[in-house]
């Protein structure tokens, strides 16, 4: 069979960089594969698909060599206009890449573009709408829809130009966890019932492999550094040395001593043969409870009995309580909607609550401004380009205390400590602009520490992030927590996250607060999951599998395995 | 704060209005604020009052989303007022202080007030009842004869519609990022004028990256999408004129012709009853 895709001994450089981005790529793509591209970020890997999709060089200037064939084409000579007809991309910003006011323009865009009549425009938008689930939104504008919503309109954006190519560029960002799960499995139903050739860009592995995949590509800086099916490539330690997070199930077989071989189907915890590890994993993951037994600070923030609506009679907050204790690392989850930012919108003072009340420290909150309660509870935004305003560090870090009117040497005093803090004291002469994304974010975590408050909520402190990036950021947040005894309240996503990170999970789901224990326990209970659109841990299945009870104490045991490594490691990294 | 700006949105609801060609409703506001220019006696003002109602009643927007547009512009229309009040020349009715109301300012600033209030709900109804996209489809069908001149209209159009669609995103963007700024201590509600833009100075920088960087998501998603500018493309909606349209360019007719009759007097039949004042 002749692929449809064709990197021959292929190099791309930006004109913008010095180096080339991607070099050596020899790759060959068939029709209806469905191949997964990972690597961390940086890699290279959008770099290579928007090569497919003629992105680069025609909006992104930059020279190739080698050659590249997409479906008979060279994209370099048809264009990114040629190519759309061949290849569908889906771009990682599912709201920046909505162009309708309406559902049905949306997905009608393409087809008013290549001027196809009327008649049958609207049929073939009722089909596609039809294939995407959303034929009951037609004419709904895009603020209206959910981030699902929205990604499906974006996957029939492109399907409506029968192209023969799909390519998503991280589908997963931005989503939560149970709505990533239906987007991996509409990417595979479509890919199968129309007989696409579908490439999947991302790097949250475990999440991707959700549904099988035919391939496996793993690339490191610029180059393909493995091309496999997924049961080999799962493995190989490539995964490891290129710095991706591989299925936590594996780690977890690792660590009792398994050598997992590609005959065992590793590829989906669902199809791992798991008899032959069994007996490894009872005696790996038995033994003592090792919970801490849990430490009784004073209570820092208590919330009692809050309700809150935006519009009368649909409360988006029904009676919820919780309490937050000093020195805890906290997650607060749910699926989008369910209250979260609503929540910490309330104990920042930005809305004021229909009923109920915010306690810090014991003491009602309902008479102190935002300001006020600024000094006490710091707000960190999901990402840093949405608080920095200040061109360089020292004057961003110490802004919140000019806006205070705190006198200059006992600010700048502040500040430094707060740069200390972050280890970013060495830069506090650089201009913010200098600095990489990890970097920034310490920067508006430190012009927040500056202020000095007992408590930080940190709204999704590392969406987006490889897992480099992920345990940078987390085990800085870590070691904040554990040096200065600050108390951390994070909104996530992410399960990983929530997992080895927090000591307790509170998860909201429609307003109320279903579950609020150790987030062993939430993610082993399928049924809070459920509920809340989390996604069980693939810990479960194997904790089931293996028949370890209680499943949760499982995951624990596990987890505290992983800090000891991970501790280990930092030391490593530290001594050297 | 930043959500009470309620200017140009669109109350959904079934009526007669909401279902007319957006040509149509463009054409009719166009028309009637021209009239109301036309217009200088009470009997005009009575007949777009006529016009006004029939128009408003007929869209079922209700009235007291009519009058919190008004709220925005009251300022525009209280200055509008005293100015006129107080500084047109003639005949003196009241004089106190430095200050002389003339009889000649008293009717202008009534007029003028009238007007105002009539223009804004007048539009208002159109904004009320038509969704952003159709008014770009109606900006973009009636510009069309400036495409001969050379003008950009398709251009145009699609801008304002992305404009608007992205109008909501950056709304809530900059309520995030105010947000944010408020909690470090910023303090964007006491102050003067000055003071207070001043503090928004911190906000444009996030914002603007933000907004760079979505426009250049959004080129290139359209870009991929075989959009390839304006030449030969179709609508998935076109707009096509209904008998409910051509009633309503009657009666916008025959409304007109009333308000040149009635409004400039051009018979002399108010002076032939007895003079109706103004």
């Amino acid at each position: 069979m002749e692929p449809i895709i064709e990197f021959r001994n292929y190099g791309f450089q930006y004109t913008a960089q010095a180096e080339p981005t991607l070099s050596d790529i020899d790759l060959r793509i068939f029709p209806g594969e469905k191949v997964l591209i990972v690597g961390p970020s940086g890699c290279g890997k959008s770099t290579l698909a928007h090569c497919i999709n003629a992105l680069n060089p025609c909006s992104r200037p930059g020279t190739s060599t080698g050659s590249l064939t997409v479906g008979g084409l060279t994209p370099e000579e048809a264009g990114v206009f040629g190519m759309s007809k061949i290849v569908g991309t889906v771009l990682q910003d599912t709201d920046g890449q909505f162009i309708g006011l309406t559902v049905a323009e949306d997905l009608a865009f393409a087809l008013e573009n290549d001027m196809v009549r009327q008649e049958e425009m609207h049929a073939r938008v009722d089909e596609i709408s039809g294939l995407v689930g959303m034929r009951d939104f037609l004419r709904r504008a895009p603020g209206e829809l959910s981030g699902g919503q929205k990604q499906r309109v974006s996957m029939g954006g492109v399907l409506v130009d029968d192209v023969k190519i799909l390519l998503f560029d991280e589908p997963l960002a931005n989503l939560d966890p149970a709505t990533g799960k239906d987007a991996i499995a509409l990417i595979d139903e479509i890919g199968r019932e129309q007989d696409k050739t579908v490439i999947i860009i991302e790097h949250r592995l475990e999440d991707a492999l959700y549904r099988s995949v035919d391939r496996i590509v793993v690339m490191g800086d610029g180059r393909i550094r493995a091309d496999g099916p997924p049961d080999e490539i799962l493995c190989s330690d490539v995964l490891s040395r290129e710095g991706i997070r591989e299925p936590l199930y594996l780690t977890a077989l690792k660590y009792a001593g398994c050598r997992v071989r590609p005959e065992d189907h590793p590829a989906s915890v669902t199809t791992l043969e798991i008899a032959p590890y069994k007996d490894a994993i009872a005696g790996r993951y038995g033994g003592a409870d090792p919970r801490v037994p849990e430490t009784g600070g004073e209570e820092i923030l208590r919330v009692e009995d809050l309700t809150y609506a935006y519009r009368p009679g649909e409360p988006v907050l029904k009676h919820v309580d919780l309490s937050v204790r000093r020195g805890e690392m906290v997650a607060l989850v749910g699926k989008n909607g369910a209250g979260k930012s609503t929540l910490s919108s309330l104990i920042c003072g930005f809305i004021k609550p229909a009923e109920g009340r915010i306690l810090l420290s014991g003491e009602d909150m309902a008479g102190l401004t935002v300001k006020e309660r600024g000094e006490r509870i710091g707000l960190v935004m999901q990402s840093p380009n949405q608080m920095i305003s200040k061109p360089m560090i020292r004057e961003e870090v110490g802004l919140g205390l000019a806006a205070r009117g705190v006198p200059e040497e006992e600010a700048s005093r502040a500040v430094e400590d707060a740069l200390r803090i972050c280890g970013l004291y060495p830069f506090r002469n650089w201009p913010v602009g200098a600095l990489s994304f990890g970097q920034k974010k310490r920067v508006s975590i430190a012009s927040i520490l500056a202020i000095r408050p007992d408590l930080l909520i940190l709204d999704e402190p590392t969406a987006g992030q490889d897992y480099r990036h992920y345990t940078e950021i987390m085990e800085f947040l870590k070691d904040l927590n554990e040096k200065t005894g600050l108390t951390i309240l994070m909104i996530t996503h992410d399960m990983h996250l929530m997992l080895e990170y927090t000591d307790r999970a509170i998860v909201l789901a429609d307003g109320e607060c279903i579950a609020d224990t150790t987030p062993a326990r939430v993610l082993t209970d399928p049924e809070v999951c459920a509920k809340a659109c989390l996604k069980e841990t693939s810990l479960y299945p194997l904790a089931l599998a293996c028949g370890i009870e209680p499943p949760d104490l499982f995951v624990e045991r596990f987890i505290a395995l992983e800090r000891g490594v991970r501790a280990a490691q930092a030391d490593k990294g530290g001594a050297a | 704060m930043i959500k009470d700006i309620t200017l140009g949105q669109y109350y959904p609801a079934e009526s007669v209005i909401h279902r007319l060609d957006p040509r149509v409703k463009l054409v009719v506001t166009l028309l009637f604020i021209i009239s109301l220019f036309v217009v200088d006696n009470i009997p005009g003002y009575a007949l777009a009052f006529l016009f006004l109602a029939f128009w408003c009643g007929l869209s079922r927007v209700p009235l007291r989303f009519m009058l919190r547009g008004m709220r925005t512009i009251f300022f525009l229309l209280l200055m509008t007022v005293v100015f006129n009040l107080f500084l047109t020349p003639g005949t003196p009715l009241v004089s106190f202080w430095k200050l002389t109301i003339t009889r000649e300012g008293l009717r202008i600033a009534l007029l003028m007030a009238v007007r105002l209030v009539f223009l804004i709900v007048g539009s208002s109804v159109m904004t009320f009842t038509t969704t952003p996209n159709h008014l770009t489809d109606a900006l973009e069908a009636l510009m069309r004869p400036l495409k001969r001149l050379g003008a950009p209209v398709h251009e145009i159009a699609m801008m304002m519609s992305i404009a608007l669609r992205f109008i909501p995103i950056l709304m809530e963007e900059t309520d995030k990022i105010m947000k944010a700024q408020m909690a470090r201590g910023a303090d964007f509600e006491s102050g003067g004028l000055i003071r207070r833009a001043r503090s928004l100075v911190p906000l444009l920088v996030p914002l603007f990256i933000s907004a760079f960087r979505r426009a250049n998501d959004l080129a290139l998603a359209m870009e991929a999408r075989c959009y390839h500018g304006g030449e030969g493309r179709t609508r998935m909606i076109p707009l096509t004129y209904h008998a409910r349209d051509r009633i309503a360019y009657g009666l916008l007719l025959l409304y007109l012709i009333l308000a040149v009759v009635i409004g400039r007097d051009i018979f002399g039949l108010a002076a032939a009853i007895g003079g109706l004042p103004v």
